[in-house]
C-alpha cells in the first residue's frame, strides 16, 4: 500500500483531516499484520539399508516379515509426521499413521510389517515437518516362494486385576504371557503391554483394555509415571466393537495369519474400551508383533478382573 | 452518572434574539439529552405570570413585567431551572433529567435518551460510584452484582471467556443476550459470543442492563436482556492516570488512562479523547484436577499474558452536531494448561480490534444517530497432546462483524415520539484447523448478512404518568459463500469426507419482533410497569458452516438453522416507600416474568454414528426442536441509610424447562421434554455494603449462585459425578484511599474464604485472589 497518495489526498481534503489519526492506526495495523514470507525448510527421508532391512525389489513370502528402517530429517523443523502405506494393485492400507516429534536428532525407527499375499506391493514412506513439507520413499516387494506364516504362543487363561484390585497382578507381559503385581512389577517395565481398568463413559460401563504408553493410564495406575520405558500397543477397537471376529475364529487361529490379516491398522488406538465378555480384539505390540486378545470375561466394577487369552506371534 | 447529570443539569443553551414585544419571552424547552421537546413544562415568571409549554415544547408567556425577570423552568422528573432574561428574550431551554430513585438517563432500551421512570421496562444502571467500590479484574465481573445475572468465568482472569447472561438464559452462551459498547452491537456473528477482556473496566462510566427481549429495537441476540456498556468520557482539560497492580500466582498489571475535554476556539465546538492502554501478565495455576495431574505428565500452568489500548474521541460542533470515533485493541495469549513439545504448549491467542465512528445530530425537528463500526477478531488455538501418539494442531480463525446502525426520531403533537430505523450487518467467518501432524488441513467460512427496520413510538400522557412504548422490528438474514471442506485427510479427518461442501446452500430467515409496553407513575419514587416483547436469536456462523467433534459426538453442518424465539410478558413496580427518616433512600424494584420459548436450538441425534478415531459416537446436528418455557422474578433493594455508606441486596429466581423436544430420528433415545435447561442457576443472591470513610473507603459483596444442571438431559456427569454444579457463595473485598487525590491504593480480594469450585471439565477456579495497586493521578 503506498501512503504518499493518501497522504496527498488528505492535504487536498481539510475537511477529513479529522479522519487522519484513524486513518493512521489503520495503516499501522495494517503494516503490523504484514510478515515476510518464511522460507520453508525441506523434510528429508531413506530407508536403512543392510541384511536386516528389506530392499527395493527383495522377493518376500507371504507371511514373512517387512522390515523398514526408517531414517528421516525435517533439515531443522521438527518433523511431525509419518505414514506408512502399503499398495497393492488399486488399494491404498495406511499402516502407519502417526504424529511424532523429532527435533535436530532426527527420526531413527524400525518397522515390521507382515507380508500380504499379493503379487507386488509397493510400500511409501511419508514424512512431514512442521514447515509442512513432505518427503516421500518407495519400495518395491515382490512375492516370494511359498507361504511364510509364523508359529505364535498361547496364553491362558490369564486373569488380570483392574485398577482397585490388589489381590490380583495387574500388569501383563503380552510377549511371554506373565503377569506382575505393582509389588513385583520393578525391572521388568520395559515388558509390559496391557493393564486394564473399568470406568463409565458415554454412560456406558466399560472394561478397558489399554497400554502403559496411552497417557490416561497413569490415572489409574500412577505409579508408570516413574517408569523408565512405557510401552505402547495399539488394540483394533474397530474390530472389537463390530466383532470381525469370533471367538471361534480365535479358538481355531494355529499360526500368525489370522493375528495379521484381522488387524485393522486404521482404527487403532492404544486404549481400547467395551472389552466385553465374548470380544476378540487383534493388537500390535511395540515391537511390532501381531496378536489377538479373547475376552473370557470382564466384571464391571474396579474392584474386578478380566479373564483373557492370549494369541501372540512368537 | 448521577453526579455527573447533577453538575450537567446546570447547562443550558441560551440564544438570545430581539423579541418583539416588549413584556414578552418564547422559546423552546426540551430534553437536554434527546433533545425531544417537553410539551406541558411549566414556565413561570417572578411576578407569578406562568403558562405551560405547548406542543413540540414551545411556549410563550407575555405580560412578565419588567426587564431581567427571574424565569422558572419545570418539568415533572427534570431539574428545575432558573434564569435571569429580558422581556423580549427567546429562550432555548434544555432541561437535565433529575437524578433520584427513577430518574437515571439511560439509552439502551430505547436508542433515545430516555428516563428509567419514563421508560416501561426493566432496566438496571451500575454508574461509575457503584463500579469505583468493586473489587473486579475484568469487565464482566462490574455485572456480578446485578439482579439477576447469570455469570460465568470460572477459572477468573484466566478464563479464554466468560459470559453474562440474564432472565433464565443459559451461561454456556452468550449469544442469547445482545452485549453493546456505546451503543454498538458486539456479539459475534460467528458463535454470539463477545470478548469480555477487550475492554478494560476502568474505562467503563456506567453499564445499562436492559432486562428482557429487546429485539424490537436492535433485532438479533437481545433475547434475555441487553447490557449496554458505556465508555468514560473526561470532564476536564486533562487528565492522566496510571498506576500497576501486583497478585496472586504472580500477576502484574499496569494500566494508564489519559484524556481532555478541550475548549476549541470556534464557539460552540468542543473536542474530547480519551486514550488508555494495559498490559497484564500472571504465571497461573494448575487448573486441571489432581488426577489429571497424576495421569498427565505433560500439565503444565495456565497463565495469562494480555495487553489492550484504546483510543475514543468526540468533536461537538455547536449543540447540534457531533462526530465520535473510536478504536480499540486487544492481544491476548493465553496457557490453558498442557504443554508437550510446543514452546507455549496449548494456548489460546486473541488479537482483536474494532473501529467505529458515528454521528449525531439535530436537524430541524429530527434527532438522528448513525454508527458504522467494524470489528475483527483473529482467533489462533494451539493445541498438542500425547495419546497413542503425538497430535499438534492449530485452529486460526478470522471473525468478522462490520455494519451500520441509524435512527431517526421525532416528536408528535405532545405525546409521541416515534423513532425509526434502518440497521445492517455482515458477520463473517474464514477459518481453518490446520494439523501439522499429519496433512489435514479443514476449511470453514461463511457469511450473514442482515438487513433489518424499525418503527417505535414513545408516547406519554397525563404528564408522562402513564407511558406506552411500542415497537416493531423486521430483520431478514441471509446467509451465504458457506464452505466446508478438508485439504489431503489423513485418519484424523477422513470420517468428515462425506460432509465436505464447498457451496453450502444460502439460507434465508426472516423475524418479527414487537413489543408493548405500559407504565403508569403515581409519583416521582412510584411506578408499575406490564409488557410483552419479543425477542430472537440468530443461527451462528459456527453452527451452519462448521462440522467437527464436540462433546458427545460428531457435529454436522447446518446451513438452514433458523433464530430461536423468545415471547416475554412481564410485570413489575418501583417504589421509594420513605419520604424521611434514614430509610428515605430505600429503593426497591420487582419484577416477574415469563417466557415462552420456540425453535430452540439444540444438537440432536440424526440416527447415524461414526467413527472418529476412537469408536462410533453419534453424528449430532443442531436444530430448532424445542420449546422452552421460563419463568422468574427479581428483587432488588438499595439504600444509602447516611452518607458514603450504601448498600443493597437481590435476589433473582429463575426456572427454565424444555417442554417439547421433538425427536429428528427415531433412534433418538434421547428426550429431553421436561428436563431444565442446563447452567440456569435457580437461586442468585447478593448483596453489599459500601462505606467511605477519611482513612479507608471499603466494600463488601457477597454473591450466592444456586446450583445448574450441567448437561441437557440433566443425568450424573461422568466427571463431576453429579446432575447439578453445586451451589456456592463467594465474598469479595474492596479497600482503597485516595491521597490528596493524586495517589490512589487499593486491595482487592476476590473469594475470601477460598470457596473451590469447577467447571464442566473439572477444571478448578483460582480460589481467593489477591491484588492490591496504586496509582498516580495528574
Amino acid at each position: 500500500m503506498k501512503f504518499c497518495g493518501l497522504n496527498n489526498f488528505l492535504r487536498l481534503q481539510p475537511s477529513v483531516r479529522l479522519l487522519q489519526p484513524v486513518l493512521f492506526l489503520l495503516s499501522l495495523l495494517t503494516l503490523s499484520s504484514c510478515s515476510p514470507d518464511e522460507q520453508i525448510r525441506k523434510s528429508s527421508v531413506i530407508l536403512k539399508t543392510g541384511v536386516a532391512y528389506t530392499a527395493d525389489g527383495d522377493y518376500v513370502s507371504p507371511g514373512s516379515k517387512i522390515i523398514l528402517g526408517v531414517l528421516a530429517s525435517g533439515s531443522g523443523a521438527p518433523l511431525t509426521y509419518l505414514r506408512i502405506e502399503r499398495i497393492t494393485g488399486n488399494d491404498t492400507v495406511v499402516q502407519v499413521d502417526m504424529g511424532i516429534f523429532a527435533g535436530k536428532e532426527g527420526f531413527d525407527r524400525d518397522f515390521t510389517f507382515s507380508r500380504s499375499q499379493a503379487e507386488v506391493e509397493f510400500w511409501d514412506v511419508i514424512v512431514m515437518n512442521s514447515d509442512r513439507d513432505i518427503a516421500k520413499t518407495s519400495l518395491r516387494v515382490n512375492r516370494g516362494e511359498g507361504m511364510a506364516y509364523g508359529p505364535i504362543n498361547h496364553y491362558g487363561p490369564l486373569e488380570i486385576g483392574l485398577q482397585s484390585n490388589d489381590n490380583l497382578p495387574q500388569y501383563l507381559d503380552l510377549n511371554s504371557g506373565l503377569l506382575y503385581h505393582a509389588s513385583t512389577v520393578g525391572g521388568r517395565e520395559q515388558d509390559i503391554g496391557l493393564v486394564a481398568y473399568f470406568y463409565l463413559t458415554s454412560g456406558l460401563p466399560s472394561p478397558t483394555l489399554t497400554c502403559p504408553a496411552y497417557t490416561s493410564a497413569l490415572a489409574y495406575y500412577p505409579a508408570m509415571g516413574a517408569w523408565p520405558v512405557r510401552n505402547s500397543t495399539l488394540f483394533d477397537y474397530f474390530t472389537s466393537d463390530n466383532q470381525l471376529v469370533s471367538p471361534a475364529q480365535f479358538e481355531a487361529a494355529a499360526n500368525d495369519s489370522l493375528l495379521v490379516s484381522a488387524y485393522n491398522p486404521a482404527r487403532v488406538s492404544g486404549n481400547c474400551k467395551f472389552a466385553y465378555t465374548g470380544r476378540v480384539i487383534p493388537f500390535k505390540t511395540q515391537e511390532g508383533k501381531y496378536g489377538m486378545i479373547r475376552i473370557n470375561s470382564a466384571a464391571m466394577e474396579e474392584t474386578g478382573s478380566i479373564s483373557m487369552e492370549i494369541k501372540i506371534q512368537q | 452518572m448521577s453526579r455527573f447529570i447533577t453538575l450537567c443539569a446546570a447547562l443550558l443553551l441560551n440564544l438570545s434574539l430581539q423579541g418583539q414585544q416588549t413584556d414578552c419571552i418564547s422559546g423552546q424547552v426540551v430534553d437536554a439529552l434527546s433533545g425531544q421537546p417537553l410539551p406541558g413544562t411549566s414556565v413561570t415568571a417572578e411576578n407569578g405570570t406562568g403558562t405551560s409549554a405547548g406542543i413540540s415544547g414551545t411556549y410563550s408567556l407575555c405580560g412578565i413585567g419588567k426587564n431581567n425577570v427571574s424565569m422558572s423552568f419545570s418539568y415533572v422528573g427534570y431539574e428545575p431551572y432558573s434564569q435571569t432574561v429580558r422581556s423580549g428574550e427567546k429562550l432555548f431551554i434544555r432541561l437535565f433529567p433529575t437524578v433520584s430513585s427513577l430518574d437515571e438517563v439511560v439509552v439502551t432500551a430505547t436508542r433515545t435518551g430516555s428516563r428509567i421512570a419514563n421508560t416501561p421496562v426493566r432496566i438496571n444502571t451500575l454508574n461509575s460510584g457503584l463500579i469505583e467500590t468493586l473489587p473486579v479484574h475484568s469487565l464482566d465481573e462490574i455485572l456480578k452484582l446485578a439482579p439477576g445475572i447469570n455469570y460465568s468465568r470460572s477459572m477468573g482472569i484466566f478464563s479464554t471467556k466468560a459470559t453474562v447472561t440474564m432472565r433464565g438464559m443459559s451461561a454456556k452462551e452468550q449469544g442469547r443476550v445482545l452485549i453493546l459498547v456505546d451503543g454498538i452491537p458486539m456479539n459475534k456473528s460467528d458463535g454470539g459470543g463477545f470478548d469480555w477482556n477487550m475492554i478494560d473496566p476502568s474505562m467503563v462510566e456506567n453499564i445499562e442492563i436492559t432486562k428482557g427481549p429487546g429485539s424490537a429495537v436492535y433485532g438479533g441476540n437481545a433475547m434475555g436482556g441487553i447490557i449496554n456498556i458505556r465508555t468514560r468520557k473526561p470532564d476536564q482539560p486533562f487528565f492522566l492516570r496510571a498506576g500497576f497492580d501486583f497478585g496472586t500466582y504472580g500477576t502484574l498489571g499496569s494500566r494508564a488512562v489519559a484524556g481532555g475535554n478541550l475548549p476549541v476556539k470556534k464557539e460552540g465546538h468542543n473536542w474530547y479523547y480519551t486514550a488508555n492502554a494495559t498490559i497484564r501478565h500472571s504465571a497461573g495455576y494448575i487448573t486441571q484436577p489432581d488426577y489429571e495431574v497424576q495421569a498427565n505428565p505433560y500439565i503444565v500452568k495456565s497463565y495469562l499474558k494480555e495487553a489492550g489500548a484504546g483510543f475514543r474521541t468526540r468533536y461537538t460542533i455547536g449543540n447540534r452536531h457531533s462526530l465520535g470515533a473510536s478504536l480499540t485493541f486487544y492481544d491476548d495469549n493465553r496457557g490453558t494448561g498442557e504443554k508437550v513439545y510446543q514452546p507455549a504448549g496449548n494456548t489460546t491467542d486473541h488479537d482483536s480490534y474494532g473501529i467505529t465512528l458515528d454521528y449525531r445530530g439535530v436537524a430541524g425537528k429530527f434527532n438522528l444517530m448513525s454508527s458504522v463500526y467494524f470489528l475483527n477478531e483473529d482467533y489462533k488455538k494451539v493445541n498438542e497432546y500425547l495419546k497413542d501418539d503425538y497430535t499438534w494442531y492449530e485452529v486460526l480463525s478470522t471473525r468478522r462483524d462490520y455494519g451500520f446502525i441509524s435512527s431517526l426520531s421525532r416528536s408528535f403533537g405532545t405525546s409521541h415520539s416515534l423513532t425509526a430505523g434502518i440497521d445492517y450487518r455482515n458477520g463473517s467467518v474464514d477459518a481453518y484447523d490446520k494439523y501439522y501432524t499429519s496433512t489435514d488441513i479443514i476449511y470453514n467460512a461463511g457469511n450473514m448478512g442482515t438487513w433489518s427496520a424499525f418503527l417505535q413510538d414513545e408516547a406519554g400522557f397525563f404528564s408522562n404518568r402513564l407511558r406506552i412504548l411500542a415497537g416493531l422490528r423486521f430483520d431478514r438474514a441471509r446467509f451465504y459463500n458457506g464452505v466446508f471442506f478438508v485439504e489431503a485427510p489423513t485418519a484424523e479427518t477422513i470420517f468428515m469426507d462425506i460432509y465436505q461442501d464447498r457451496d453450502l446452500p444460502t439460507h434465508v430467515s426472516t423475524a418479527i419482533s414487537p413489543r408493548f409496553s405500559v407504565h403508569y407513575r403515581f409519583n416521582d419514587n412510584t411506578r408499575v410497569y406490564a409488557g410483552y416483547s419479543r425477542g430472537f436469536r440468530p443461527a451462528v456462523l459456527d453452527d451452519m458452516c462448521r462440522s467437527g467433534r464436540i462433546k458427545g459426538g460428531f457435529k454436522v453442518a447446518t446451513p438452514g438453522l433458523k433464530p430461536e424465539y423468545l415471547n416475554n410478558y412481564e410485570a413489575g413496580a418501583d417504589l421509594q416507600p420513605f419520604e424521611r427518616g434514614l430509610l428515605k433512600s430505600l429503593k426497591i424494584e420487582t419484577s416477574a416474568f415469563w417466557s415462552s420459548g420456540s425453535d430452540f436450538q439444540y444438537y440432536v441425534t440424526n440416527g447415524q454414528s461414526i467413527d472418529m478415531g476412537f469408536g462410533e459416537r453419534p453424528i449430532l446436528i443442531r436444530a430448532n426442536i424445542s420449546k422452552a418455557e421460563i419463568k422468574g422474578a427479581e428483587l432488588l433493594f438499595q439504600l444509602e441509610p447516611i452518607r458514603n455508606i450504601s448498600v443493597y441486596a437481590t435476589y433473582a429466581y429463575a426456572d427454565a424447562e424444555i417442554i417439547d423436544y421433538q425427536k429428528i430420528s427415531s433412534n433418538d433415545t434421547i428426550d429431553l421434554s421436561g428436563k431444565k435447561m442446563t447452567d440456569v442457576p435457580n437461586h442468585l443472591i447478593t448483596a453489599g455494603v459500601s462505606c467511605k470513610t477519611r482513612f479507608v473507603n471499603t466494600s463488601a459483596t457477597y454473591r450466592y449462585t444456586g446450583a445448574m444442571y450441567i448437561n441437557d438431559q440433566n443425568t450424573t456427569d461422568e466427571i463431576l459425578l453429579s446432575d447439578r454444579y453445586p451451589a456456592f457463595s463467594t465474598v469479595d473485598l474492596r479497600f482503597w484511599r485516595s491521597f490528596k487525590n493524586r495517589l490512589n491504593v487499593h486491595l482487592n480480594i476476590q473469594n475470601l474464604f477460598d470457596v473451590m469450585f469447577y467447571d464442566s471439565k473439572y477444571n478448578r477456579g483460582p480460589g481467593r485472589f489477591i491484588v492490591a495497586g496504586v496509582e498516580v493521578v495528574i
